[in-house]
């Protein structure tokens, strides 16, 4: 319980789900973009594809996760108790530059289908 | 015998093209679905040798290849877009070209 209790406060487990489902929502489309850029191939990136029904679900799931991020992680210094992670500075960078990363994944998973068709 | 350098040249200049045989043929890629996916077709077909030029329709979900066709094949081309998870028919097999 207090394991559960020390994640949740850290924003840790917010972050990861957050990763997640930014990368799922991306996946069925720009995923097979960036494997034949890679020079990776197969037919079975075909199957990527049948994710694209669930990106709204992907997309949502990865905004309430970022809130929920964002609140453990730009909570006021002042709020924090002794040993958390939003009293270590450094920690608090860390966990501050990982949340713009993954925000950023967000962000191409949400824009990604307004901004490729320029590139037609 | 200036001129016929000159004619020879231009002869080498004109002759030269008919040499390698290039062939164009519309794909039908009804998987082309997202905003994403042309771009993923272009560049799976780019990157088969012996390619020249693609040209990707999102909206009537085909594309159309130029190729040398000593180089490479419409077989090799499907193929080239079923691996990057598009797979495609031939439609339309245009004339050859000089």
């Amino acid at each position: 319980m207090s394991e559960l209790k020390s994640e949740s406060k850290s924003g840790r487990g917010s972050l990861i789900a957050g990763g997640v489902a930014a990368l799922l929502a991306s996946a069925c489309c720009l995923g097979p973009l960036v494997l034949i850029a890679l020079g990776v191939s197969g037919a079975w990136i075909g199957n990527l594809a049948a994710l694209e029904p669930y990106r709204p679900w992907f997309i949502g799931a990865a905004l309430v996760a970022m809130v929920f991020a964002w609140r453990r992680i730009y909570r006021p210094a002042q709020d924090c108790e002794p040993g958390e992670v939003c009293a270590v500075p450094q920690v608090r960078t860390a966990y501050k530059i990982t949340f713009w990363i993954v925000a950023l994944l967000v962000l191409i998973a949400l824009a990604f289908p307004f901004v490729l068709p320029l590139f037609y | 015998m200036r001129k016929s350098l000159i004619t020879a040249v231009l002869f080498t200049l004109f002759s030269m093209p008919a040499l390698a045989e290039q062939k164009t043929v519309t794909l039908s890629v009804p998987g082309m679905t997202c905003s994403a996916c042309p771009i993923t077709v272009k560049a799976a077909l780019k990157r088969v040798d012996g390619v020249s030029s693609v040209q990707v329709r999102y909206e009537e979900r085909d594309a159309t290849v130029t190729f040398y066709d000593d180089k490479t094949s419409v077989d090799a081309i499907t193929q080239a877009t079923t691996n990057a998870g598009y797979p495609s028919t031939l439609i339309q097999s245009g004339a050859k070209q000089e």
